[in-house]
Protein backbone atom coordinates (compact mmCIF):
# COMPACT_ATOMS: atom_id res chain seq x y z
CA UNK A 1 0.00 0.00 0.00
CA UNK A 2 2.62 2.34 1.24
CA UNK A 3 4.79 1.94 -2.02
CA UNK A 4 1.86 1.91 -4.23
CA UNK A 5 1.11 5.24 -2.62
CA UNK A 6 4.74 6.41 -3.05
CA UNK A 7 4.43 5.16 -7.07
CA UNK A 8 1.32 7.45 -7.43
CA UNK A 9 2.89 10.58 -5.79
CA UNK A 10 6.00 9.87 -7.56
CA UNK A 11 4.05 10.35 -11.04
CA UNK A 12 3.58 14.10 -10.40
CA UNK A 13 7.89 14.60 -10.79
CA UNK A 14 9.27 15.02 -13.98
CA UNK A 15 10.19 12.01 -16.11
CA UNK A 16 13.58 12.26 -15.59
CA UNK A 17 13.30 12.30 -11.56
CA UNK A 18 10.98 9.75 -11.71
CA UNK A 19 12.41 7.03 -14.02
CA UNK A 20 15.86 7.47 -12.80
CA UNK A 21 15.72 7.93 -9.17
CA UNK A 22 11.92 6.11 -8.61
CA UNK A 23 13.32 3.20 -6.58
CA UNK A 24 15.75 5.12 -4.74
CA UNK A 25 13.15 7.18 -3.61
CA UNK A 26 10.88 4.51 -2.39
CA UNK A 27 14.02 3.23 -0.41
CA UNK A 28 14.64 6.19 1.00
CA UNK A 29 11.30 6.85 2.34
CA UNK A 30 11.62 3.07 3.68
CA UNK A 31 14.59 3.96 5.55
CA UNK A 32 13.25 7.40 6.68
CA UNK A 33 10.56 5.64 8.27
CA UNK A 34 12.14 2.96 9.59
CA UNK A 35 15.63 4.11 11.05
CA UNK A 36 14.15 7.97 12.02
CA UNK A 37 10.49 6.54 13.03
CA UNK A 38 9.16 10.08 10.87
CA UNK A 39 5.68 10.89 10.02
CA UNK A 40 4.40 8.74 7.17
CA UNK A 41 1.74 11.15 6.35
CA UNK A 42 4.71 14.46 6.89
CA UNK A 43 6.95 12.28 4.73
CA UNK A 44 4.20 11.87 1.65
CA UNK A 45 3.06 15.48 2.09
CA UNK A 46 6.31 16.64 1.24
CA UNK A 47 6.84 14.17 -1.33
CA UNK A 48 3.93 15.46 -3.29
CA UNK A 49 4.55 19.22 -2.59
CA UNK A 50 8.37 18.81 -3.77
CA UNK A 51 6.95 16.71 -6.90
CA UNK A 52 4.34 19.54 -7.85
CA UNK A 53 7.31 22.22 -7.45
CA UNK A 54 9.72 20.57 -9.39
CA UNK A 55 7.06 19.73 -12.07
CA UNK A 56 6.07 23.08 -12.13
CA UNK A 57 9.46 24.42 -12.49
CA UNK A 58 10.41 22.04 -15.41
CA UNK A 59 7.27 22.89 -17.20
CA UNK A 60 8.03 26.70 -17.33
CA UNK A 61 11.21 25.69 -18.17
CA UNK A 62 10.30 23.92 -21.17
CA UNK A 63 7.18 26.82 -22.36
CA UNK A 64 9.59 29.33 -21.55
CA UNK A 65 12.07 27.67 -24.18
CA UNK A 66 9.12 27.54 -26.16
CA UNK A 67 8.25 30.84 -25.92
CA UNK A 68 11.78 32.23 -26.97
CA UNK A 69 11.66 29.89 -29.89
CA UNK A 70 8.29 31.27 -31.20
CA UNK A 71 8.98 34.56 -30.68
CA UNK A 72 12.48 34.63 -32.13
CA UNK A 73 10.93 32.54 -35.41
CA UNK A 74 7.86 35.57 -35.75
CA UNK A 75 10.52 38.25 -35.08
CA UNK A 76 11.77 36.90 -37.87
CA UNK A 77 9.51 36.40 -40.10
CA UNK A 78 8.45 39.73 -39.34
CA UNK A 79 11.78 41.18 -39.94
CA UNK A 80 12.14 39.60 -43.68
CA UNK A 81 8.82 40.71 -44.78
CA UNK A 82 10.01 44.43 -43.63
CA UNK A 83 12.94 43.61 -45.57
CA UNK A 84 11.76 42.35 -48.67
CA UNK A 85 8.86 45.21 -48.46
CA UNK A 86 11.47 47.56 -48.06
CA UNK A 87 13.95 46.45 -51.21
CA UNK A 88 10.24 46.17 -53.26
CA UNK A 89 9.84 50.35 -52.99
CA UNK A 90 13.21 50.50 -53.76
CA UNK A 91 12.91 48.61 -56.90
CA UNK A 92 9.76 50.39 -58.25
CA UNK A 93 11.74 53.80 -58.89
CA UNK A 94 14.77 52.68 -60.23
CA UNK A 95 12.28 50.33 -62.96
CA UNK A 96 10.61 54.19 -63.71
CA UNK A 97 13.77 55.93 -64.18
CA UNK A 98 15.36 53.54 -65.58
CA UNK A 99 12.66 52.43 -68.85
CA UNK A 100 11.04 55.79 -68.80
CA UNK A 101 13.93 58.06 -70.57
CA UNK A 102 13.93 59.51 -73.72
CA UNK A 103 16.65 57.78 -75.29
CA UNK A 104 14.83 54.54 -75.35
CA UNK A 105 13.73 53.90 -78.94
CA UNK A 106 12.96 51.06 -81.07
CA UNK A 107 16.69 50.92 -82.15
CA UNK A 108 18.04 51.03 -78.81
CA UNK A 109 16.02 49.23 -76.71
CA UNK A 110 16.40 50.23 -73.12
CA UNK A 111 20.27 50.84 -73.83
CA UNK A 112 21.26 52.99 -70.78
CA UNK A 113 23.53 55.76 -71.87
CA UNK A 114 27.38 54.98 -71.03
CA UNK A 115 27.58 57.65 -67.96
CA UNK A 116 25.01 54.53 -66.16
CA UNK A 117 26.78 51.72 -67.50
CA UNK A 118 26.93 49.82 -63.72
CA UNK A 119 23.02 50.12 -63.79
CA UNK A 120 22.83 48.23 -67.17
CA UNK A 121 22.04 44.59 -66.42
CA UNK A 122 20.02 45.42 -63.50
CA UNK A 123 17.96 48.09 -66.12
CA UNK A 124 17.88 45.48 -68.59
CA UNK A 125 16.10 42.74 -66.50
CA UNK A 126 13.63 45.03 -65.17
CA UNK A 127 13.16 46.25 -69.12
CA UNK A 128 12.84 42.52 -70.37
CA UNK A 129 9.98 41.88 -67.54
CA UNK A 130 8.27 44.94 -68.48
CA UNK A 131 8.15 44.47 -72.66
CA UNK A 132 9.17 41.29 -73.52
CA UNK A 133 12.00 43.15 -75.81
CA UNK A 134 15.05 41.09 -75.98
CA UNK A 135 17.96 43.08 -74.46
CA UNK A 136 21.63 43.28 -76.36
CA UNK A 137 23.67 45.13 -74.13
CA UNK A 138 26.05 46.94 -76.95
CA UNK A 139 29.88 45.97 -76.67
CA UNK B 1 27.15 28.20 -13.57
CA UNK B 2 25.88 29.36 -10.15
CA UNK B 3 24.83 26.16 -8.11
CA UNK B 4 22.04 26.22 -6.03
CA UNK B 5 21.95 25.93 -2.14
CA UNK B 6 20.79 22.14 -2.04
CA UNK B 7 23.28 21.42 -5.02
CA UNK B 8 25.81 23.04 -2.99
CA UNK B 9 25.01 20.96 0.56
CA UNK B 10 25.03 17.91 -1.65
CA UNK B 11 28.22 18.39 -3.10
CA UNK B 12 29.99 19.23 0.33
CA UNK B 13 28.43 15.99 1.76
CA UNK B 14 30.19 13.96 -0.82
CA UNK B 15 33.22 15.80 -1.15
CA UNK B 16 33.79 13.54 2.17
CA UNK B 17 33.41 10.31 0.53
CA UNK B 18 30.78 8.26 -1.45
CA UNK B 19 27.16 7.95 0.09
CA UNK B 20 23.93 7.03 -1.03
CA UNK B 21 20.38 8.71 -0.46
CA UNK B 22 20.03 7.76 3.44
CA UNK B 23 23.59 8.85 4.57
CA UNK B 24 23.57 12.40 2.70
CA UNK B 25 20.23 13.26 4.51
CA UNK B 26 21.78 12.63 7.49
CA UNK B 27 25.02 14.14 6.76
CA UNK B 28 23.84 17.49 5.65
CA UNK B 29 21.81 17.60 8.30
CA UNK B 30 24.57 17.17 10.65
CA UNK B 31 26.50 19.95 9.48
CA UNK B 32 23.85 22.41 8.36
CA UNK B 33 21.35 21.88 10.27
CA UNK B 34 18.99 21.21 6.99
CA UNK B 35 16.52 18.48 6.68
CA UNK B 36 16.29 17.82 3.05
CA UNK B 37 13.09 15.88 1.87
CA UNK B 38 13.58 12.88 -0.17
CA UNK B 39 12.00 14.85 -3.59
CA UNK B 40 14.34 17.36 -3.07
CA UNK B 41 17.12 15.44 -2.27
CA UNK B 42 16.94 13.38 -5.50
CA UNK B 43 15.74 16.65 -7.38
CA UNK B 44 19.30 17.90 -6.73
CA UNK B 45 20.87 14.48 -7.65
CA UNK B 46 19.32 13.87 -11.10
CA UNK B 47 20.42 18.13 -11.73
CA UNK B 48 23.65 17.26 -10.73
CA UNK B 49 24.29 14.21 -12.08
CA UNK B 50 22.96 15.66 -15.82
CA UNK B 51 25.59 17.95 -15.41
CA UNK B 52 28.41 15.71 -14.97
CA UNK B 53 28.64 16.82 -11.44
CA UNK B 54 27.94 13.40 -9.53
CA UNK B 55 28.03 10.00 -10.66
CA UNK B 56 25.97 7.00 -9.76
CA UNK B 57 27.60 3.97 -9.01
CA UNK B 58 27.04 0.42 -8.65
CA UNK B 59 23.80 -0.31 -6.80
CA UNK B 60 23.92 -2.16 -2.74
CA UNK B 61 20.50 -3.01 -3.06
CA UNK B 62 18.09 -0.21 -3.89
CA UNK B 63 20.28 1.98 -2.58
CA UNK B 64 23.13 3.90 -5.05
CA UNK B 65 25.88 5.31 -3.82
CA UNK B 66 26.79 8.67 -5.59
CA UNK B 67 30.35 10.09 -6.42
CA UNK B 68 31.88 13.49 -6.41
CA UNK B 69 33.34 14.26 -10.27
CA UNK B 70 36.50 16.01 -10.90
CA UNK B 71 33.91 18.36 -12.55
CA UNK B 72 31.82 18.63 -9.43
CA UNK B 73 34.64 19.11 -7.03
CA UNK B 74 35.65 22.55 -9.03
CA UNK B 75 32.05 23.66 -9.57
CA UNK B 76 31.74 23.69 -5.31
CA UNK B 77 35.32 24.96 -5.00
CA UNK B 78 34.59 27.79 -7.33
CA UNK B 79 31.26 28.33 -5.34
CA UNK B 80 32.56 28.17 -2.16
CA UNK B 81 35.19 30.60 -2.98
CA UNK B 82 33.11 32.95 -4.15
CA UNK B 83 30.26 32.57 -1.14
CA UNK B 84 33.69 33.00 1.08
CA UNK B 85 34.56 36.30 -0.48
CA UNK B 86 31.12 37.35 0.09
CA UNK B 87 31.12 36.30 3.75
CA UNK B 88 34.39 38.34 4.36
CA UNK B 89 33.19 41.38 2.61
CA UNK B 90 29.96 41.42 4.42
CA UNK B 91 32.08 40.87 7.59
CA UNK B 92 34.15 43.54 6.92
CA UNK B 93 31.48 46.37 6.02
CA UNK B 94 29.32 45.18 9.29
CA UNK B 95 32.77 45.61 11.19
CA UNK B 96 33.07 49.02 9.51
CA UNK B 97 29.86 49.92 10.44
CA UNK B 98 30.21 48.92 13.73
CA UNK B 99 33.45 51.15 14.12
Amino acid sequence: MRHRLTSAILLLYPHRVREGHGPEIVALIDDLIAHEGRSRTRLFMRLAVDGLVQRIASTATAWAVVAVLVATSFGGLAVSDFAAANASLQVVPRTVHTVAPAWHTHQTPHRLPRLHRSSRRSAGMIARGLTSVPFSPRR
Amino acid sequence: MLLAERSVLVLTSLAGGDRHGYALIKDIESFSGVALSPGTLYGALAKLEADGFVQRLPADDRRYPYRQTPAGRTALAERLAESARIASLGLERIALGDA
